[in-house]
């Protein structure tokens, strides 16, 4: 018996180890997933305006920003009993749309392929494993061409999704609301460019390159299955009646079935948490106990019926009925370029629906309570009218200066705390920013919920998220998140049972256990990212002082 | 597209919810404050550092600034090139994330190479609090200077 430990595996932002037993013959026998950072970000929310929790979560993880602006978003708007008009729901389509496909291609060129490909002698080639490459030379030098211009494409799809969604890569315009953005025809034709040369990209090359893939790795179909069970969230509304482009739902033993937010539960057994386990995340608190007993992950165990479910691509279009060939890595490739064509092409149609100079933003007014049940035409009806009387000051400089607005309100009220406790013999600010003014502008553009719940439920590109909100008295009370990676790299739970990739590693062969490219081919498929998010930069054997500045 | 007068992009990366690990970002917010040259963009950069990559292939010039460990006296202010540490074997910032140093790499697979300058602030506590430490907020200024007079400002 021997142990392999990956720290870290993932290539994007991220602290996920993984650890493996093999037995004699090299199969995998049990695995560990560990996210290895403590997140517990949403306790800092209490006490703060619904409002704040947009422009905040987002900040958690740098790579699905936009996700986490919608799901809370959401979760305002739902306990508010408030639906966006179509505008800005198209709006929130096309800048999420655009993180899809840009997070999506990212992972199959920037943080797949090199489990695959053998590059040139250079960095990010190099260190790597040199285990069991099997493209031609010319399939590779294709490969690593398009890894190049992915790098491009994936910039392009950036610059798109700024052009609704403001500043990027943390959108501010985002709100409990919509969207505070009204597109000119201008902006829409600059985007449909854009959207052109990235749609022609994906359904050539990327088509071609992950067609290349699943062709020289086609046992890959039979590995890394795990559990076989799906959850998707839902994601793209596509009308204001709740249609969805990737709907929710679950697949339970093969069957599609529905999805109920009240099924969710959080186990903790396994976890560094002393708060209660199983508890659905509209009642979950979240107390760290790093070292507690039993336990080796910061991850909790998110669990639906109490059964270990795997978020992704793959359940979205599973649910969807678009890709339904098997559950296994390979799966998981041709199912993410399967929807990222079918996001591209839907862009296209979304893009034809938005009417120039009207705002997505419709203000929710003063909402006392989560128990209001006005019935969809009315609301649509609502929205209609304060889209329409907006528009009459159909100005997109006025839009873009609400928009900035919102978005440096947080920014403002950070500098605002700096400055404040900064007042011992440092400058002040040349334009000092009062915090209290800070939030109340918050207040005021984002939402006026004053109590109620809601819950707020997406899909980040590598699957579904939730926000959980409770507030009472304009204050947020409660607050939680459940996202993708922790369905996906989810610990053992009370009841024993393994998370998803530990379960689709456990019984993989492993060829060379010095190189176990199988391992890492298989967590990769999951596109994990844990980072949620310190940033620190650390260097290396790098005598730092050296490199100190001198006092000026 | 950026307009064409604009030459140099000072970047502040960091997470603002995790207290001195936001430092770059709040550089930026206090350069806003300042009159500087319009040929000068201000970029929050939050947690994406991967989406900068189109600012490396768009600008002649790009400042960094992060919050950078090394384990000297809390607020040291570090000044690299990435020129600077290239013969290190190793040469990376950090194993965990895409990093800037990665990004570098990647403007230059597409033919771009900028002048890079990295200011690094070694932070005091990294903890969930979006206040920065007394330490770090008293540093600002500073930083503030240092990039001026890396833009000949001063």
């Amino acid at each position: 018996m021997s142990t392999i430990v990956l720290d870290p595996i993932t290539r994007l932002e991220g602290h996920l180890k993984i650890s493996v037993t093999l037995d004699a013959s090299n199969t995998v026998t049990a695995a560990e997933a560990t996210g290895n950072l403590y997140r517990g970000f949403e306790n800092m929310l209490v006490g703060r305006n619904p409002g704040d929790a947009a422009f905040l979560t987002q900040r958690i993880c740098g790579v699905c920003p936009v996700s986490h602006a919608i799901a809370s978003s959401k979760a305002t708007e739902q306990a508010g009993n408030f639906t966006p008009n179509l505008q800005g729901l198209l709006l929130r389509d096309l800048i999420q749309g655009a993180n899809f496909i840009a997070s999506n291609i990212l992972h199959f060129y920037q943080l797949a392929l090199l489990d695959y490909v053998q590059g040139p002698a250079m960095h990010p080639w190099t260190p790597g494993y040199s285990q069991d490459f099997r493209f031609s030379a010319a399939d590779s030098q294709t490969l690593m061409a398009n890894y190049v211009t992915a790098l491009s494409i994936r910039r392009q799809a950036q610059e798109m999704g700024a052009i609704f969604g403001g500043k990027l890569p943390h959108v501010g315009n985002v709100v409990p609301g919509g969207v505070t953005a009204s597109p000119s025809s201008a902006d829409i034709a600059n985007f449909s460019d854009y959207l052109g040369t990235i749609k022609a990209f994906i359904q050539s090359e990327y088509n071609a390159d992950v067609n290349k893939l699943a062709t020289a790795y086609s046992d890959y179909y039979q590995i890394g299955k795990g559990y076989g069970n799906l959850i998707s969230y839902g994601v793209f509304d596509t009308n204001i009646t709740g249609t969805q482009l990737f709907p929710a739902g679950t697949v339970t033993n093969g069957a599609v079935g529905s999805f109920d937010a009240a099924n969710i539960k959080e186990y903790v057994g396994h976890s560094w948490y002393s708060s209660p386990s199983g508890a659905n995340p509209s009642s979950e608190t979240t107390t760290p106990s790093y070292g507690k007993s039993g336990a080796y992950t910061w991850l909790k165990a998110p669990r639906y019926n109490d059964v270990a479910y795997e978020a992704g691509s793959l359940a979205r279009t599973w649910v969807s009925g678009d890709y339904r060939n098997g559950i296994s890595v390979m799966d998981r490739h041709l199912a993410r370029y399967t929807e990222t064509s079918k996001i591209a092409t839907n862009m296209a149609t979304w893009l034809s629906q938005l009417q120039v100079g009207v705002s997505g933003y419709t203000n929710m007014g003063t909402v006392t309570s989560s128990g209001n049940t006005g019935s969809d035409s009315e609301k649509d009806s609502e929205n209609k009218t304060g889209s329409e009387s907006e528009n009459s000051s159909d100005d997109k400089s006025v839009s873009e200066t609400d928009a900035t607005t919102a978005a440096t309100v947080v920014a403002a009220a950070a500098t605002a705390v700096q400055a404040t406790t900064s007042a011992t013999g440092v400058a002040a600010p040349a334009t000092p920013v009062d915090a209290t003014t800070a939030a109340t502008a918050i207040a005021t553009n984002a939402t006026a919920v004053v109590a109620g719940t809601g819950i707020g439920l997406t899909e980040a590109p590598r699957g579904a998220l939730g926000h959980w909100v409770t507030i009472a008295a304009s204050k947020i009370s409660q607050y939680q998140i459940v996202t993708p990676t922790c369905w996906n790299a989810s610990p053992m739970d009370d009841a024993g049972n393994v998370g998803p990739i530990e379960m689709a590693l456990i019984g993989v062969n492993v060829a060379n256990s010095a190189e176990p490219v199988e391992l890492l081919r298989i967590v990769h498929s999951f596109d994990p990212c844990t980072g949620c998010s310190v940033h620190v930069m650390s260097p290396e054997g790098i005598e730092m002082s050296n490199f100190i500045v001198q006092p000026l | 597209m950026i307009p064409e007068l604009k030459d140099t992009v000072i970047i502040g990366i960091g997470n603002i919810l995790l207290q001195d690990d936001g430092v770059g970002v709040h550089v930026i917010k206090q350069l806003e404050n300042e009159m500087l040259p319009s040929t000068i963009e201000l970029v929050d950069g939050g947690t994406s550092t991967l989406d900068m990559l189109g600012f490396f292939l768009d600008y002649k010039k790009v400042i960094v600034v992060d919050c950078l460990r090394a384990g000297l006296k809390p607020g040291t202010i570090y000044k690299i090139k990435p020129e600077d540490i290239s013969h290190y074997e190793k040469e990376n910032l950090s194993i965990h994330d895409v990093q800037i140093l990665d990004v570098v790499r990647m403007a230059k697979m597409l033919d771009k190479t900028p002048l890079v300058v990295i200011f690094g602030i070694e932070p005091e506590k990294i903890s969930l609090e979006l206040e920065m430490t007394k330490t770090i907020i008293s540093k600002i200024p500073e930083i503030v200077s240092h990039i001026k007079k890396e833009l000949k400002l001063n």
